[in-house]
Parts: structure tokens; C-alpha cells; sequence
């Protein structure tokens, strides 16, 4: 596969090495950089038609998603739906909000809501940068994160998510799954340094998008669109799942 | 018993004529000072008392106050339930 990433910080920087770390991978390219390390397969994008999908961590990505769209190309933005809009290729979809809120928060939970049973109410929490709130959801993170409080953000029948402020470079996401079958409920979570849970989040996407799967596809999707191959995916990358037990 | 000035009249008994208007000169200074060194005292007391009063404010404003606690423990979850 052939990945041309657009690096604006340092979330693009660690998808990057995580995707050099694919076996898979044939050619990294640098949109509009040189490459510094030394590896036969980071260059400078010369042609963007000659890629698999773009990849960028721009917060406004409007324009080299329409050069993406100009050389037909998928994309993934990091950032959720763009401000500015996003223009996609003919033939080819655009995946936004490659990121731990909109990304690995959601697919965690479409899979356990599946073993769940019909109707069972779920709780997507994730943690965000700012000052910790004094009240609201309470919300327990694993280590190092721990106990937050949440403000809720969206609800959709029976799912709710929640955004936890917290300070300092750690992250996480927990999704609890009040089931209506055995057993009652079930809570995952996954922690770990903040940039590092983003840029996993943008790797994967890239990798997702890449599956002869996504090539079906049109127009703007969200990981809930592809969220099982997702988690597979970044599972497959190596992120950590923990699960709360009662005592 | 003590006089207006606050000492005992045994100490002015025993005291020859020079020495008392010492005493009275002594007394003059000494209690006005340590009715200000009181004042300034006291002053200072409130002082210190309204800082600690509002250091402990400004701490439990800015306390994290956590969510409630809940008996159990994060594994890992070795296993993906599979739908």
C-alpha cells in the first residue's frame, strides 16, 4: 500500500511511524516535506494519483482534500467534519473524525453494543483537552487517567456520549454497555498517552481505508460506518482494552 | 494593687524621689507602646487569620472534586466478545 500522509503535528508525525511499522507498506509520502529519516520508503509526494489514500492531521484539511479529490484518492481527516466542507472524489469516500472521541471511543461501543441486546442503553465517554469539570457524569478511566467528570454531548436513542476535560498528556475512552441479557453490563476502556491514542486513531484510519472494503464506498463517512474493521484494525496496531470488574 | 500606670505601689515605695520620675517617664512610653504593639498585634493577627481564611477558600475552590468511588478493578480484556 501506498499512504500519502499530510503531517501538520505531532499526531501526524506518530501515525506516521506507526504505519512504517506495517509490513504492508510500500511507500510513505510527505505531502509538501521532505523526509529526514532514512528509510527507502518516506519521500516527498510528487504525485498525489500515485497513492492508495491521503492522510492528513490538518484541522482545516479543505485544501489537500480537494487535491485528494482531484487525483481521485480516498482521504481521512483527523479532525471530525471539516468546517470548511469536505470534497471527495467521484469515486472515492472521504472517512472523518479519525480520532480516539469519534473514532475508537464509537467502535469500541459498536461492538459491544452488538453482543448486547436490543435497545440496551450505552455511555461513550472519552476525555478531551481542558479543565476538569466539578460535576456531571461520572466517569472512571484506568490508570493514568482515572475518575472525571463528563459533560454530555449527543445523545441518539439509547446512546449517549460524554466529553471528559482533563489536563496533561494523558487520554482515554470508556464505553459502558448496560445489557439487557447476560451478563448486566459490561465497561472497556482504553488509556494511554494522548497523541499516541490520536495517531493510532489516524493510522488506522489510513489502514481502513486502504481494504478493498472501502472501496465500495462513497461521499463522507464516520467510523460508525465501518467501525467493526476499525477496531480490528487497530486493535491489530496495538491498542490496549481494559475491562471493569465489580468486586 | 497596682497604681494608674500600672505598677506596684511596693516598687514606688522603696524608690528614692529621682528615681520616680523615671519610673513615671518609663511608664509614659512603655504603655502606649504596648498598646500599639497590641493594636499591631491584633492587627496582625487578623491579618494572618483573613490570609489562611482565604488560602483555604481559593484551595478547596480549585480542589478536584472526584466522582464517586467504585468497588472494582481494570483488567485486561484478553478476550473480544465476539457478537
Amino acid at each position: 500500500m501506498r499512504i500519502a500522509l499530510d503531517q501538520r503535528s505531532e499526531v501526524g508525525t506518530r501515525a506516521g511511524r506507526i504505519l512504517l511499522a506495517e509490513r504492508t507498506l510500500e511507500l510513505l509520502g510527505l505531502v509538501d516535506q521532505n523526509p529526514s529519516d532514512e528509510d527507502d520508503r518516506l519521500v516527498r509526494v510528487l504525485d498525489l494519483s500515485a497513492y492508495d489514500v491521503l492522510v492528513t492531521d490538518a484541522e482545516d484539511p479543505s485544501d489537500v482534500l480537494a487535491a485528494a479529490a482531484e487525483a481521485g484518492i480516498p482521504a481521512v481527516t483527523w479532525v471530525d467534519r471539516p468546517a470548511a466542507g469536505v470534497q471527495a472524489a467521484v469515486d472515492a469516500a472521504v472517512l472523518v473524525g479519525a480520532n480516539l472521541g469519534s473514532a475508537i471511543a464509537p467502535s469500541l461501543a459498536a461492538h459491544e453494543a452488538a453482543g448486547a441486546g436490543e435497545g440496551s442503553p450505552i455511555d461513550i465517554v472519552w476525555t478531551e483537552p481542558g479543565r476538569p469539570l466539578r460535576r456531571g457524569h461520572p466517569s472512571r478511566f484506568p490508570d493514568p487517567v482515572g475518575p472525571l467528570w463528563a459533560a454530555e454531548r449527543a445523545r441518539s436513542g439509547v446512546v449517549r456520549r460524554f466529553a471528559a476535560p482533563t489536563q496533561g498528556e494523558w487520554a482515554g475512552a470508556v464505553v459502558h454497555v448496560a445489557a439487557t441479557e447476560h451478563p448486566r453490563e459490561r465497561i472497556v476502556a482504553v488509556a494511554d498517552h494522548a497523541a499516541h491514542l490520536e495517531a493510532l486513531a489516524l493510522a488506522a484510519g489510513a489502514l481502513v481505508a486502504v481494504d478493498p472494503a472501502f472501496e465500495e464506498l462513497r461521499g463522507v463517512i464516520t467510523v460508525d460506518d465501518v467501525a467493526e474493521t476499525f477496531l480490528d484494525v487497530v486493535l491489530g496496531l496495538g491498542l490496549e482494552v481494559a475491562e471493569w470488574r465489580s468486586d | 494593687m497596682r497604681d494608674s500606670a500600672g505598677f506596684s505601689p511596693d516598687f514606688a515605695r522603696g524608690a528614692s524621689s529621682d528615681v520616680r520620675p523615671r519610673t513615671t517617664t518609663i511608664a509614659a512610653f512603655v504603655i502606649p507602646g504596648a498598646i500599639v504593639g497590641w493594636v499591631r498585634q491584633r492587627t496582625l493577627g487578623l491579618v494572618v487569620v483573613a490570609a489562611a481564611v482565604a488560602a483555604a477558600v481559593v484551595a478547596l475552590l480549585g480542589r478536584r472534586v472526584q466522582p464517586p468511588e467504585v468497588s472494582g478493578t481494570w483488567h485486561p480484556a484478553t478476550q473480544r466478545r465476539r457478537p
